[in-house]
């Protein structure tokens, strides 16, 4: 019951910020993607991901850093909760609210492109959208842990070298797994999708539970 | 309240602080110890950087402790995180957060948690200090939202009451009823009140017991009543405290 309380008083806190980022998303996202010519698919649907990728961070820093800042989650930890609910609860109100903004945002894309007014490819299907919700939460959960796991101020500064490391490790990815000798591991992801995204869900999970055992090792709470 | 008590009661609400230590950066807690009694206000004296604040932090366990232990009765601070809590208030210096939550809503933001929340007392106590339901906690002067977080800690009738420096800032009227409140507390409600402060005539005026604490270290741990009593009449808590901290 901890864990919900503390999700509906983000929420709540939340409720002002969501919405115009999302419109902000939405208004930015159309300006551009509408006058994409047919040919670039790729590069209109890259362009979703990539506002949404804001969107996780913006989410990530309203939820957690600004709690950081002024001493509100040092607050909660005076409260009758335990490490694990307050962990529980960042991660859930992020995972809600990470799923609002892509959810609506895939949605907004798959209705356009029904209803003809988005005409590049790729059209949305349902491993699509999973993999799209998939690919912002392990993201939006990064951040959290970042920031649950390290002084914010700081760590802030965290994903963008990381950035660079894991896009050079996406682009290499091949040649990695070769030198690893994990090429059979590839091909068993390459013919099931779905265990491709239960990785990421394993990944995801294990910043959820490395979270409590770091932060009671931390010096000072928040 | 407090000639009801008994001895397995005093026993079961005294907060005992043993041994406690803690390195920060260069600052070092070392091995502190002491006891809160239930019906008692205890004061937390020491000047600034003295670790009064480190030391009510590793006793709610914001501040991770090295070595010591802290125990209410049974029950140990963060084995039992949990029901240490729901027996504890606890006030911090400077709470400026939840701005867009009026009082109303941080108030029913907050009582969830506690088993023992008392509606009817929290009520009273809006009232007793005038704060507006209704309004805003961003809109409040930083008297007021000490007056929160005093309301908040007392509400659920914790067995102890830690606060931080909760005068600092505040206008000779707000201190006077934050310090009335806290004796109140102590002396009528039977609660073991323990608040840091660097002010001598704070501690004079309503503290039933000193720790005076220096460094990282306590210096002294008396009744200010023994005190006065085994000196006579020209002692001053002011006098005493520099010749310690010297």
């Amino acid at each position: 019951m901890n864990i919900i309380r503390l999700i509906l008083k983000d929420l709540r806190l939340q409720r002002n910020f969501v919405f115009p980022l999302m419109l902000m998303e939405l208004g930015g996202y159309f300006a551009y993607a509408l006058q994409m010519p047919s040919h670039m698919p790729g590069v209109a649907f890259g362009l979703l991901h990539g506002v949404a990728l804001i969107g996780d961070f913006l989410i990530c820093y309203r939820t957690m850093i600004a709690e950081e800042k002024n001493r509100a989650l040092m607050f909660i930890k005076t409260l009758p909760v335990s490490t694990r609910e307050i962990v529980m609860a960042k991660f859930g109100v992020n995972l809600l609210l990470v799923g609002l903004n892509t959810g609506l945002l895939l949605a907004l894309w798959g209705g356009g492109h029904s209803l003809g007014w988005i005409e590049v490819a790729p059209s949305l299907t349902i491993y699509l959208v999973l993999a799209g919700l998939t690919f912002h939460w392990l993201n939006n959960a990064f951040f959290v842990a970042i920031s649950l796991a390290f002084n914010s101020e700081r760590a802030v500064w965290v994903p963008f070298p990381t950035l660079f490391l894991v896009m050079t490790a996406i682009l290499n990815f091949r040649r990695i797994m070769v030198a690893l000798n994990l090429q059979g591991f590839v091909d068993l992801l390459h013919r099931h999708d779905l265990l491709f995204l239960a990785l990421l869900w394993a990944i995801i999970a294990g910043f959820v539970a490395a979270c409590p055992w770091v932060l009671k090792r931390k010096r000072v709470f928040a | 309240m407090t000639g009801t008590m008994t001895a397995a009661s005093i026993q079961r609400d005294t907060l005992i602080v043993d041994g406690l230590g803690a390195r920060l950066g260069d600052f070092q807690l070392d091995g502190i110890s002491f006891s809160v009694e239930p019906g008692n206000v205890t004061s937390l004296l020491g000047h600034n950087g003295a670790g009064k604040t480190t030391t009510l932090r590793l006793i709610m366990g914001i501040v991770r402790k090295d070595f010591g232990r802290v125990s209410l009765g049974d029950l140990d601070h963060l084995l039992d995180e949990k029901e240490f809590k729901q027996r504890i208030g606890f006030v911090q210096e400077e709470g400026f957060f939840y701005n867009g939550m009026t009082v109303a809503e941080f108030c029913d933001f907050v009582s969830p948690f506690y088993v023992g929340w008392n509606k009817g007392l929290s009520r009273q106590l809006l009232q007793t200090l005038s704060l507006p339901e209704d309004k805003k906690l961003g809109q409040l002067s930083k008297g007021m939202r000490t007056k929160v977080s005093l309301v908040v800690a007392l509400s659920h009738e914790p067995a102890v009451l830690l606060l931080d420096e909760p005068t600092s800032g505040l206008d000779p009227r707000a201190r006077v009823e934050v310090l009335k409140l806290l004796q109140r507390a102590a002396h009528e409600g039977g609660t073991a009140v323990l608040f840091s402060t660097h002010n001598l005539h704070e501690v004079d005026q309503i503290a039933d017991r000193v720790i005076i604490v220096d460094r990282g270290r306590v210096l002294a741990d008396e009744s200010l009543a023994a005190l006065r009593c085994m000196t006579g009449s020209s002692w001053r808590l002011e006098q005493y405290y520099l010749e310690l901290v010297k």
